[in-house]
């Protein structure tokens, strides 16, 4: 994977969301998965 | 727009909802507390499965909570459900909110006398809510007959015949075209500034609760993680978030979720391009450093 470009931007009410809520549900997508 | 202080309608402190299954207990709500008050349009943000809709069931009287308590315009859902019933209604997206053979007039007349409203009343808040929601042209046919945006504008009538003082709404514009979703936005807005309406609304769309809440709260697994203006969660963040474009696409990001400060990353696709876009949310300039490296192959 190569990066070919990267930028700052103003956080969305998604990545809030995410920054909440990501870690959480990857956790538990992989206990349904277990 | 209020001349005075708006009330508090919605009030639960510390609500709990067990679910029993073969298996275990599944805790639909764990220790939920919040105030809405008049004029609001309150949004509820949450993956599948975090507690919104049997949040909302509880608050119209579909369901006992398990402990806790919730009041709705100071009535106790639990021990006074008749009196809740009476200043409140609600409409979800995913339901078929009318009778098929029936029309659009003949449907929201049928709720209106659900609701004991006087036939002249009735007449008027169906014309009112038809010229509202741009139905006027369509309230004379049946129910199945309509398109999905007018059906749902049906729904919508539907959920304000009764003059209620909060609605509940589950995903209202769920399957709908921009245009309608504009517009059933539009009519939330003015129903709450301008009547005074609290709107209780549970979604997944970002965009909707960025456009149209004064306030939101974000559940997860039975529990308010936080809850403000959507502005002042936007700033809670702090660093703003790193875009990274990376070619080619990325079978798997998992190993971001890994580095040190990094809090959670969305992506998708410009295929036009042939990249990925990867929004990732940093704790502070440090991590955009650490972001950056583990994007990059080792060596």
């Amino acid at each position: 994977m190569r990066l070919v470009s990267s930028w700052r931007q103003q956080t969305t009410l998604e990545e809030v969301f995410v920054s909440l809520v990501g870690r959480g549900f990857v956790e538990r997508e992989h206990e349904v998965g277990e | 727009m209020l001349s005075h202080e708006p009330e508090v309608r919605v009030e639960v402190q510390n609500l709990r909802r067990e679910f029993d299954s073969k298996e275990r207990k599944v805790v639909a709500l764990n220790g939920v507390s919040l105030k809405v008050r008049e004029g609001e349009i309150f949004g509820v943000l949450g993956p599948n499965g975090a507690g919104k809709t049997t949040l909302i069931r509880i608050l119209s009287t579909l369901l006992l909570p398990t402990s806790g308590v919730a009041r709705v315009m100071g009535f106790d859902v639990a021990s006074e459900p008749e009196k809740v019933r009476a200043v409140i209604n609600m409409a979800s997206g995913a339901e078929r909110a009318g009778y098929d053979y029936i029309s659009a007039r003949g449907n929201l007349w049928f709720f209106s006398q659900l609701y004991g409203l006087p036939s002249e009343v009735a007449k008027a808040r169906i014309k009112a809510l038809s010229q509202l929601l741009g139905l006027d042209d369509y309230l004379d046919r049946k129910f199945y007959m309509l398109s999905t945006g007018y059906r749902q504008r049906v729904t919508i009538a539907r959920a304000f015949i009764n003059d209620p003082k909060i609605v509940f709404l589950d995903e209202p514009t769920i399957g709908l075209d921009v245009m309608t979703a504009m517009s059933i936005r539009e009519f939330l807005i003015k129903e709450a500034r301008e009547n005074g309406r609290t709107i209780f609304l549970a979604t997944h769309n970002m965009a909707e609760v960025d456009t149209i809440c004064n306030r939101v709260a974000i559940i997860d697994r039975g529990r308010i993680l936080t809850s403000d203006t959507p502005t002042n969660l936007k700033r809670s963040l702090g660093a703003p978030a790193l875009v990274m474009e990376v070619s080619p696409l990325p079978v798997n990001l998992a190993f971001l979720g890994a580095v040190e400060g990094v809090k959670g990353f969305t992506t998708s696709v410009d295929e036009e391009r042939g990249l990925a876009r990867v929004q990732v949310v940093v704790e502070s300039e440090e991590c955009v450093r650490r972001a950056l490296q583990g994007s990059q192959p080792p060596g």
